[in-house]
């Protein structure tokens, strides 16, 4: 597959001094953190809010087009380069996710789908048994899928087998901002994978971030974190240096923890008091 | 007599060299080994015995000259009659003979059961119409799938996808965890030891006869083929001679000068297993797998037994039917990984042939040409069948017949036994513009 | 004629195409390719009855009374 580089960042993104591109189905992006746009109070306030995150690809939903809104947020994203990922949020069976892929694959010319199959509002957690005959439909039909789904290293593997190009595993349940509930299984997903690895939903803030891309994530998508901070522009800012920070001690190698002290000082060569 | 034959076929596997057991059907006070008819076929695997019994139908008298019949590559075979699920890149003219074969098929085994009709054998030859599924194990092996089937769509096959749900619908038993499923109705079956039990069957009962001796070469007279020399002294004469003793054809004395048939032993592991009565069906239809991109099939036999093969080795092992601890080990484990129950099976027999392979995978089927121009007469050639000796045992049967009644199809020129050869021209004409 | 459109009813003229209701809708001139006549992309795709009409086919596909008809563009979400 081609890689392309995607709007007009550098060929080679760079973490720290270390070429680190994040490609997903043959494209390079320059950030590992994509972000969501729900939950924002204003289009200008997510609009600074994306710019300080870095973000390249963001999400985005389907919905009634509103003559109100004419243009609005997909001006806003054509504006500022930020690459689409549209969702299937609020389809509860495979088959609304497959024609609402159907509609995002027209409105915004791109196969990338994120695929939400959401199994009731109250946990907004995702129906794996609809997920998965969502994938196959999808795959079939020549989307790029990037499946949200439990943190199951079953469901994430059979996902991937199947034609996903990505598997999103949750963090915690969307919006609670609990961080990563069950590192094990993330880092178990993770070591299995051969297509990216997203951790999607339940971050609250940067150490979590950080974590995800510390357990070997690709990448990290979150949305409410920013939006709904205080001040987002801040936290999308904290959010870059979260994932970058946590992608570069992945990458530098963490120490073993040990029982016992490890003097960081040499003891020989001390001056000796009588 | 000729149910005897057959049940000496299907007990082959340990067959022993039976020196002179001429067989039955042999003309009363003709010394033994010293046998004449219309066609001497060399080899009792599926080719020399689908041959045979062409010749029989055609009218011909026929004598079969094999010390242990069927107990070759044709004992391993599991039979798929697979053109769909077995055509590889660029083999276009050997998928027209698979797919010729697969439209024989039909007619040739409802040929075998009348001609067995009037013995005393109850069982038929195990050809029946299952479909086949091809799955895969990973997302690589779905693409890999998924490449194939447009091939085999632009030759107009039908392959049509599955979702995981609708074949395991079908097949309960396959793995949930399997990438993806095709439907392949066209790929169809036959048990190898039971075709050629009824075979020898049919040919006892229609008058053939069987040489139960190794032939050593050719017999040659006046510059023509008139038949085989046995290794125990005598000879066989006909006035056709067919060479389809797989491997063993490089290894003829007396072959035509120059004529080179590069023959190279592709040996294979196969398991042979019986399916506990609470888990039959095991499946209903043959299951084609592509397991990080290694293949394995499980063909389910009508009496509960199923058959998962099969290796492909080269590696020239001492004894040629040695089986691989890791060929077994590399079946079982992906056999099991797209059906788990593959594991609660009792195995029966693990078996290793080698198949007769040729440089670019298709037969070598038809007339050698003669330095001076035209061909040998008397000489037919039919090896190299590969891994698609069963399958293609009808086509080259028929290809045999054209030959003999001297109306070769000109589609089946390209697979001449001399192609690979520098048959010294002393006519000034290059033998390849002789067609078949 | 009657269509529902995004759920509600709404009278279009006879014989009106998609690519008429979309420009109506979106205030934008739209070609027969179904794209904008201004070169910006339009962000919207419709379905009729619960089909996707491919951009390309909505010059060519006419309304019909009754038909049920979704106009959708992208939101914030996810």
């Amino acid at each position: 597959m081609n890689e392309t580089t995607f709007a007009g960042t550098q060929a080679v993104p760079m973490t720290g001094a270390v070429a680190d591109p994040f490609v997903v189905d043959g494209v390079r992006l320059g950030s590992r953190l994509i972000m969501g746009t729900g939950g924002a109070p204003s289009l200008d306030g997510l609009g600074a809010a994306l710019v300080a995150s870095g973000t390249e690809l963001t999400t985005v939903a389907m919905r009634r087009y509103s003559p109100a809104e004419t243009g609005s947020l997909f001006q806003l994203l054509e504006d500022r380069q930020i690459r689409v990922l549209p969702n299937t949020a609020g389809c509860f069976t495979a088959k609304d996710a497959v024609l609402t892929a159907e509609l995002a694959r027209e409105a915004l010319e791109t196969d990338w789908v994120k695929l939400e199959v959401i199994a009731d509002e109250h946990t907004l957690l995702p129906d794996a048994v609809e997920l998965v005959d969502a994938t196959e439909q999808l795959v079939a039909r020549g989307f790029k899928v990037f499946a949200y789904t439990n943190d199951d290293p079953v469901l994430a593997l059979r996902l991937e087998n199947l034609g996903a190009a990505a598997v999103m595993p949750l963090g915690a349940p969307i919006g609670t901002g609990l961080g990563i509930l069950n590192p094990h299984n993330i880092e178990l997903i993770v070591s299995r994978a051969s297509v990216p690895v997203v951790l999607d939903a339940g971050i609250g803030t940067a150490s979590d971030a950080a974590l995800a891309m510390e357990l070997g994530c690709d990448a990290v998508l979150l949305a409410t974190a920013v939006t709904r901070a205080q001040n987002p522009v801040l936290m999308g800012e904290a959010f870059k240096h979260a994932v970058i920070a946590g992608r570069l001690a992945k990458m530098g190698g963490r120490i073993p923890r040990r029982e016992h002290a490890l003097a960081s000082s040499a003891m020989e060569g001390r001056a000796e008091f009588l | 007599m000729g149910t005897r034959a057959g049940r000496a076929a299907e007990a082959a596997n340990d067959a022993a060299a039976r020196i002179c057991d001429t067989g039955p059907g042999t003309a009363e006070g003709t010394a033994p080994g010293d046998t004449s008819a219309d066609v001497a076929v060399i080899g009792g695997g599926v080719i020399g015995h689908g041959i045979a019994f062409e010749a029989i139908r055609s009218g011909r008298s026929v004598v079969l000259i094999d010390d242990a019949p069927g107990s070759g590559a044709s004992w391993a075979a599991a039979g798929m009659l697979a053109p769909v699920s077995e055509l590889h890149y660029q083999e276009e003219q050997l998928l027209e003979l698979m797919l010729e074969a697969s439209r024989l098929w039909p007619g040739f085994a409802a040929a075998i059961d009348a001609g067995a009709a009037g013995t005393e054998s109850r069982a038929g030859t195990g050809y029946l119409t299952t479909p086949t599924l091809a799955v895969g194990a990973d997302a690589a092996d779905r693409r890999a799938l998924a490449d194939l089937r447009e091939v085999q769509q632009a030759s107009g096959l039908s392959v049509e996808p599955l979702t995981v749900r609708e074949a395991r619908t079908r097949e309960p038993l396959l793995s949930p965890g399997i990438s993806c499923a095709f439907d392949i109705p066209a790929d169809h079956q036959v048990d190898p030891r039971l075709l050629i039990a009824r075979l020898a069957d049919v040919l006892g009962a229609e008058g053939g006869s069987f040489v139960r001796q190794r032939a050593a070469g050719l017999l040659w007279q006046d510059g023509q083929v008139a038949g085989a020399r046995l290794a125990g002294g005598g000879s066989v004469r006909a006035a056709e001679t067919v060479v389809a003793n797989g491997l063993g054809a490089a290894g003829l004395e007396e072959l035509p000068a120059g004529l080179a048939l590069p023959l190279r032993p592709v040996y294979g592991d196969i398991l042979r297993l019986r399916v506990p009565p609470h888990l039959q069906p095991l499946l209903t239809a043959t299951v084609r797998g592509m397991v990080r991109g290694v293949p394995v099939y499980i063909v389910p036999r009508q009496d509960g037994t199923v058959v998962v093969g099969a290796t492909q080795r080269e590696d020239g092992p001492s004894d040629p039917r040695a089986v691989s601890a890791g060929g077994i080990y590399q079946l079982l484990r992906d056999a099991q990984q797209l059906v788990p129950a593959v594991a609660e099976l009792e195995l029966l027999e693990a078996t290793a042939r080698a198949r007769p392979g040729t440089p670019d995978n298709a037969p070598l089927l038809g007339r050698v040409a003669r330095p001076d121009g035209g061909n040998v007469p008397g000489l037919i050639i039919a090896t190299g069948f590969f891994r698609h000796g069963v399958l293609l045992t009808p086509a080259a049967a028929a290809v045999c017949r054209q030959l003999m009644d001297f109306t070769p199809d000109p589609r089946w020129a390209g697979f001449r036994p001399d192609r690979f050869s520098r048959i010294p021209d002393t006519s000034g004409d290059s033998p390849k513009k002789e067609a078949a | 004629m009657n269509i529902r459109l995004n759920g509600t009813e709404q009278s279009v003229a006879d014989g009106a195409s998609v690519s008429t209701l979309v420009s109506q809708l979106t205030g934008r001139s739209i070609g027969p390719d179904g794209r904008a006549a201004d070169g910006r992309k339009l962000g919207v795709a419709v379905a009729r009855n619960a089909e996707v009409v491919p951009r390309s086919q909505w010059h060519a596909t006419a309304l019909a009374d009754g038909d049920d008809v979704e106009l959708v563009t992208a939101v914030q979400g996810g």
